[in-house]
């Protein structure tokens, strides 16, 4: 698996991705939320965070979704991994490299990004209410590595461009903003409110608000956690079919 | 040089490939239909048909691209396929290039997929292909002759014992189909690489192949040596030179020649022999007669194998 990560990075670097990277992410996590917000730039950080809104959902949800799965996209697109399956590797190292790689690489970038630009209002405005400053960091890193990865994988599992671009946004928009709130609108509606509130915090969306605004406790680790590992056992099973049955374009 | 009968000796009948009742369906198309075939190590097949015959199917189910819906696949005598495959190389459809990489980054990329261990050999192998001199030039700006060229160099890297090669002359000029051609050739002899290749022009495989395997509606036609396709192509020697009746006392007294024949037109048809061309030629001269004509003649392998495909599609 250690050579696959490494000719992943290789990939990384040598290909011109990162000046692409270099320039559309800090577009999207700090012109983006600037200019949106712009009349609110001196608030203190729990307001100006509160303003965003529901805007969050593109900001953090869908468009660095589609970024990071744009290296999974390759992997069928680009035929490498049809190539990784001929060299021998297996399909577990096969997934595993791509998460140790790109996986790692984006989302280390984007809680530094957005942590950075947040950090620097913080500092500069106040944080208002917030409390655990560092918890919160430390679950955005999580949410953001759940978000990295699951989108990789559903590119991984898509064999058309066009095919993953929906999924994508089918899982990061369709599902976090109508799909979950509707079932969690019937599980209450049938008397469920427990599931109901144990669905809506598994929705990524959810989880970004909450590691920014909500109440730090063990319930709130315990959903952003679990939600990671339950969506990542997911699509590695999608993933790992069809790597075993050569699905490949 | 073809290497032909005398790998047979040297590695006596050992099969690197060995593919049992291999069948494919799409849909209610049947691509590949009880598809059986051997390949002896060191040995060049060349694997012949029409589009769609099922040709580019059969090797994506070598290469695992394509599960087969039945029949058995071993290769180096081992079904262990995944382990096997680490010892094959294949160019099926397009090779995997990264465009905006150059022709030794992706080298290097490949080097580290399939954990390769000596750097060096990117520099001998990019050498061996003619394409050490690209130096910068990214792979999206190569021709489509240096992209096969750079696609072969690629399939080396990783030292392999049997390449699978898909249509590896497509689109190349004449120059680089010499290129390739030798190239082959080079690997067979110095390597001792064993090769499955398809291509159309069957001119091209004539001067390449130690065996063929004819395919049609996903079926095996025939599966011949070259030198079986000398013999059944009614091939021979034709020999002209300054003193008929001398040359044939050469030809049976030095060189033990006896199946041959005179034509009304003074010419000698040799049906022995015929990978002797250079012998012959060479004892000839040294009885001081003057050659003025030795070729090799009879049907071309096109024309056996359109006489078969065409049998097969009337």
């Amino acid at each position: 698996m250690n050579k696959l990560i490494r000719a992943e990075f290789y990939r990384l670097r040598h290909t011109g991705h990162l000046f692409w990277y270099a320039i559309l992410l800090p577009m999207l996590f700090i012109f983006m939320p600037y200019i949106l917000c712009m009349d609110q730039m001196d608030k203190p950080l729990d307001e100006l965070i509160e303003s965003l809104g529901t805007m969050c959902v593109l900001v953090y949800n869908f468009f660095p979704a589609l970024i990071a799965g744009f290296a999974g996209q390759l992997f069928n697109k680009g035929k490498l991994g049809y190539y990784e399956v001929i060299a021998g590797n297996k399909p577990s190292h096969i997934i595993m490299s791509k998460i140790f790689s790109d996986g790692v690489f984006f989302s280390v970038i984007y809680t530094v990004c957005v942590s950075a630009f947040y950090v620097f209002l913080g500092i500069k405005n106040g944080v208002g209410t917030m409390t655990h400053p560092f918890i919160r960091l430390g679950l955005f890193a999580v949410v953001m590595t759940h978000l990295v990865v699951s989108s990789i994988m559903i590119m991984m599992a898509s064999k058309k461009t066009v095919s993953a671009v929906v999924l994508t946004y089918i899982r990061f928009m369709v599902f976090d903003i109508a799909f979950m709130p509707a079932l969690a609108f019937v599980f209450t509606k049938l008397g469920l409110e427990g599931v109901a509130t144990h669905l809506g915090y598994m929705i990524v969306f959810n989880q970004l608000e909450m590691t920014a605004l909500g109440s730090i406790d063990l319930t709130t680790i315990l959903h952003i956690i679990l939600g990671f590992i339950g969506e990542f056992i997911l699509w590695y099973i999608v993933v790992y079919r069809g790597i075993k049955k050569k699905k490949f374009s | 040089m073809r290497l032909k009968s005398s790998l047979r000796k040297e590695y006596g009948m050992e099969y690197v490939m060995e593919l049992e009742g291999l069948t494919k369906t799409f849909g209610k198309k049947t691509a590949v239909d009880n598809f059986s075939l051997k390949i002896e190590k060191g040995h060049i097949c060349g694997l012949i048909g029409p589009n769609g015959a099922g040709k580019t199917t059969i090797m994506r189910m070598m290469a695992a691209l394509t599960e087969p819906d039945s029949g058995e696949m071993k290769f180096f005598g081992s079904a262990n396929l995944d382990e096997a495959r680490s010892r094959m190389s294949f160019i099926i459809e397009e090779p995997y290039m990264e465009h905006s990489m150059t022709a030794r980054e992706n080298m290097q990329y490949l080097r580290f997929i399939r954990g390769v261990a000596d750097e060096s050999r990117i520099d001998m192998l990019l050498d061996f292909v003619g394409l050490k001199d690209v130096g910068k030039k990214k792979v999206g700006k190569f021709s489509l002759g240096m992209r096969q060229r750079l696609g072969i160099a690629m399939s080396l890297l990783a030292k392999p014992e049997f390449m699978v090669l898909d249509e590896p002359i497509n689109g190349l000029d004449p120059e680089g189909i010499i290129d390739v051609r030798k190239m082959l050739l080079k690997l067979t002899e110095e390597e001792k690489i064993t090769i499955l290749i398809s291509s159309h022009i069957l001119k091209e495989l004539s001067e390449l192949c130690t065996d063929y395997a004819i395919v049609n509606h996903g079926k095996l036609i025939e599966k011949l040596s070259h030198e079986e396709l000398l013999l059944k192509t009614k091939t021979f020697i034709g020999l002209r030179t300054n003193d008929i009746g001398r040359t044939c006392t050469v030809l049976e007294g030095s060189l033990g020649i006896r199946n041959y024949k005179v034509s009304p037109e003074n010419e000698i048809m040799i049906y022995e022999r015929l990978e002797d061309l250079e012998r012959i030629s060479s004892i000839v001269t040294q009885n001081n007669l003057t050659i003025t004509k030795i070729n090799v003649e009879g049907e071309s392998l096109e024309d056996y194998y359109i006489g078969k495909v065409g049998d097969q599609n009337e």
